[in-house]
């Protein structure tokens, strides 16, 4: 008798633990669909900030078109006019972030881009060395190559930013020397109408924290998502074990 | 969970897959870069109609699978939709695939694959 209630206390007892982490896997589970909701609620906000900002580009483009001095001859502002030899002067840097971690456990790398004006680009080179004293007159004047101390620094800063992701002049001069990266206006000429501008600024918007929040959020969900998945699958198994032992 | 560095260190251009004026746009903002010679990689595509889809695929998988310099890749939504299947099953962390309107495509919701798996989730 004795013996089959000592036994029958280990299941009670297994019965008990199982219930409360039961509820502990609830609450973890409801505490990932916040994460997953704010994701959400970022990426819809984001593609709503990108959808305002290519919808105001395309019509300053449209307009930029309408008005080209070569318009009646169906010439259009577009990748005719491309340089073949373009070199980017926005770039990405990914990084891993803490307050992000804080916020949402399963987020490690977080994507920025920044919002720096392409002005800098319209220097060629000047702007974009690290200690550019030097102007370069001509497009095609070779491109110099300075030792660029400055860049670790930047990228030490980088790293405890929020965020990872960065659109960066000063890197591509230390990833690509020889290149010189250049305002992309100039494939158009130099006078091109106003409206042009107006669609790069549009253009240069939507591409910062509108698409890097987008992005981030969408890599977010997919990670909540997985954890989403596999805790609902060991709630069921709990839920399996608690019917079980009641 | 967490990412090894590799899979991301070198990623810092951004890739685009669309109608002329969305590239024409995005490459104003100043992300169009080609690679040096010989083998001077665009990292754009322009779509048009006459643009067979196996040549959307193949920068597709260009982009994603080929290149580990690109870290997010923007596709028009309609031209997304003529390799949806790709775009649905794309998984990765890296490089991120973004759905973007166009001109003449507003950004549709219902068509996204994030919304997609979203309304997965929330249906299972």
């Amino acid at each position: 008798m004795a013996t089959k209630e000592a036994s029958d206390r280990p299941t009670e007892h297994a019965t008990l633990l199982t219930a409360s982490d039961l509820n502990v896997l609830n609450e973890k589970l409801d505490q990932l669909w916040a994460s997953y909701l704010n994701f959400l609620d970022t990426y819809q906000k984001a593609q709503n900030d990108v959808s305002k900002h290519f919808s105001s580009g395309f019509l300053s483009l449209a307009q930029a078109n309408f008005k080209a001095p070569s318009a009646g001859r169906g010439v259009r502002y577009g990748q005719d006019y491309f340089d073949g030899r373009m070199k980017a002067g926005r770039l990405a840097s990914i990084a891993a972030t803490e307050s992000d971690q804080q916020m949402y456990p399963s987020t490690e790398v977080c994507i920025k881009l920044d919002d720096k004006p392409l002005s800098s680009d319209t220097e060629p080179a000047a702007a974009t060395a690290s200690s550019g004293d030097h102007t370069d007159g001509k497009e095609g004047s070779p491109p110099r190559q300075q030792p660029s101390p400055p860049v670790t620094p930047s990228d030490e800063k980088k790293k405890t930013d929020l965020s990872g992701l960065t659109l960066d002049e000063s890197k591509e001069a230390e990833h690509a020397p020889n290149s010189v990266p250049k305002d992309p206006m100039k494939w158009f000429g130099i006078l091109v109408p106003p409206e042009l501008r107006r669609s790069q600024g549009s253009f240069i918007a939507a591409l910062g924290d509108p698409v890097s929040g987008a992005a981030n959020a969408a890599r977010g969900m997919r990670e909540v998502e997985a954890e989403i998945r596999k805790l609902r699958k060991a709630i069921r198994k709990a839920e399996r074990e608690v019917d079980a032992c009641a | 969970m967490a990412l090894p560095q590799s899979a991301y260190k070198d990623r810092q251009f951004l890739a685009v897959i669309g109608d002329e004026d969305s590239v024409t746009g995005i490459l104003l903002a100043g992300v169009g870069h080609v690679t040096e010679p010989p083998d001077s990689q665009k990292n754009f595509l322009v779509v048009d109609q006459k643009t067979e889809n196996s040549t959307i695929e193949a920068a597709f998988d260009q982009f994603t699978k080929e290149r580990k310099d690109i870290a997010i890749i923007l596709i028009n939504q309609h031209v997304a939709d003529r390799i949806r299947d790709r775009v649905d099953k794309y998984n990765e962390a890296f490089p991120s695939l973004l759905e973007i309107p166009s001109k003449d495509h507003p950004y549709d919701a219902e068509k996204d694959s994030v919304m997609k798996r979203v309304k997965k989730l929330f249906g299972e």
